[in-house]
């Protein structure tokens, strides 16, 4: 017969992923071992009462209304998109629409008073400022 | 449980009707780990809302290879402990320095509820106030592993654990609760 086994290894059994040799083996000393046969009971009636605690399942309702409130929550969390626009927003847009005016006239011939053998203008505002200026572009 | 992939990334698009689809789904499972935490309904409701903003915010991070509802639960399981941990609520009921043999819950027990409780508390009561003075962490793995009814590599990939420490607590987690239920009759010294 086998050494009576702790708690742990009595656990272990009832989770039984144990291989049937051993499974046996200790199932054999529960019949002759009182002792263990007692705490292996205890232990089975814990499992059964923490398998059998009731949860009370709140109403369908109520389930709702925490949904509701999680949501406006949320709602008040998230940033309020106004309509009005900023000095910086109004500097961003001008600042994207010179590099599409850049890349729009790209296809242009380059001005003769740019230095010759250059292909790519140093300053893309002096450019198109000038671009203007000679009224290639409006 | 299916969740529909372009649900989800509605939610990642900031769509509060999509997310408002997604929760209703999963509610149950959530509210079980939220009550298993506090074993009180309007609590684990309060507890719930909470799992639900933090499900919105942080579901940009929420990688969709891999199941949702296991990642949802871990969200829920990370709300439970910060729960009590910002609002302080059980601090008279702590378990911090809890002995092995289960001493100072049993030391807990007594001086919470007196000499005579054990006549005053039907064993279901009894069972759920054992379970309250549990230390957290043991608490939500029982939760996990018997309302739930989760295998403990589940458990083990929401908490970030190894199966083994995961088994080694619930293990723990028992043994506390049948000393608890012997020393007050409830059971066979």
């Amino acid at each position: 017969m086998i050494k009576c086994p702790d708690i742990s290894t009595w656990q272990e059994w009832l989770d039984s992923d144990w291989g049937n040799a051993e499974h046996q083996l200790f199932h054999e000393h529960l019949k002759m071992c009182s002792d263990c046969r007692s705490l292996v009971n205890q232990c089975k009636i814990i499992d059964w009462d923490l398998y059998h605690l009731s949860t009370p399942a709140p109403h369908a309702a109520e389930f709702e209304r925490v949904r509701l409130q999680a949501i406006k929550q949320i709602q008040a969390e998230l940033p309020v998109h106004e309509n009005s626009i900023g000095l910086g927003d109004l500097y961003n847009i001008s600042l994207g629409n010179l590099k599409y005016a850049y890349y729009y006239t790209s296809f242009l011939p380059i001005p003769r008073w740019l230095p010759r053998g250059s292909n790519q203008p140093k300053s893309k505002i002096s450019v198109i400022s000038r671009l203007v200026r000679k009224g290639l572009v409006k | 449980m299916d969740i529909h992939r372009s649900l989800i990334r509605r939610c990642k698009e900031g769509d509060l009707q999509a997310f408002d689809q997604l929760i209703q789904q999963i509610e149950q499972s959530l509210y079980r780990i939220c009550y298993g935490y506090t074993y009180d309904k309007e609590e684990a409701l309060d507890v719930l809302q909470e799992v639900y903003i933090k499900l919105f915010r942080f579901i940009d991070r929420y990688d969709e290879k891999l199941p949702f509802l296991p990642w949802a639960k871990q969200v829920a399981v990370r709300t439970c402990l910060n729960y009590y941990r910002d609002k302080k609520k059980h601090d008279h009921l702590s378990l911090d320095t809890i002995q092995e043999d289960g001493r100072s819950l049993l030391h807990q027990l007594a001086g919470v509820y007196g000499s005579n409780w054990d006549n005053q508390l039907a064993e279901h009561d009894l069972l759920t106030r054992c379970l309250l003075l549990l230390p957290d962490i043991y608490r939500l793995e029982i939760t996990m592993r018997y309302m739930d009814e989760m295998s403990y590599q589940e458990i083990s990939q929401i908490l970030g654990k190894p199966v083994g420490t995961v088994k080694s607590d619930i293990y723990r987690a028992r043994r506390l609760l049948m000393d608890a239920m012997r020393r007050y009759g409830w059971m066979e010294a």
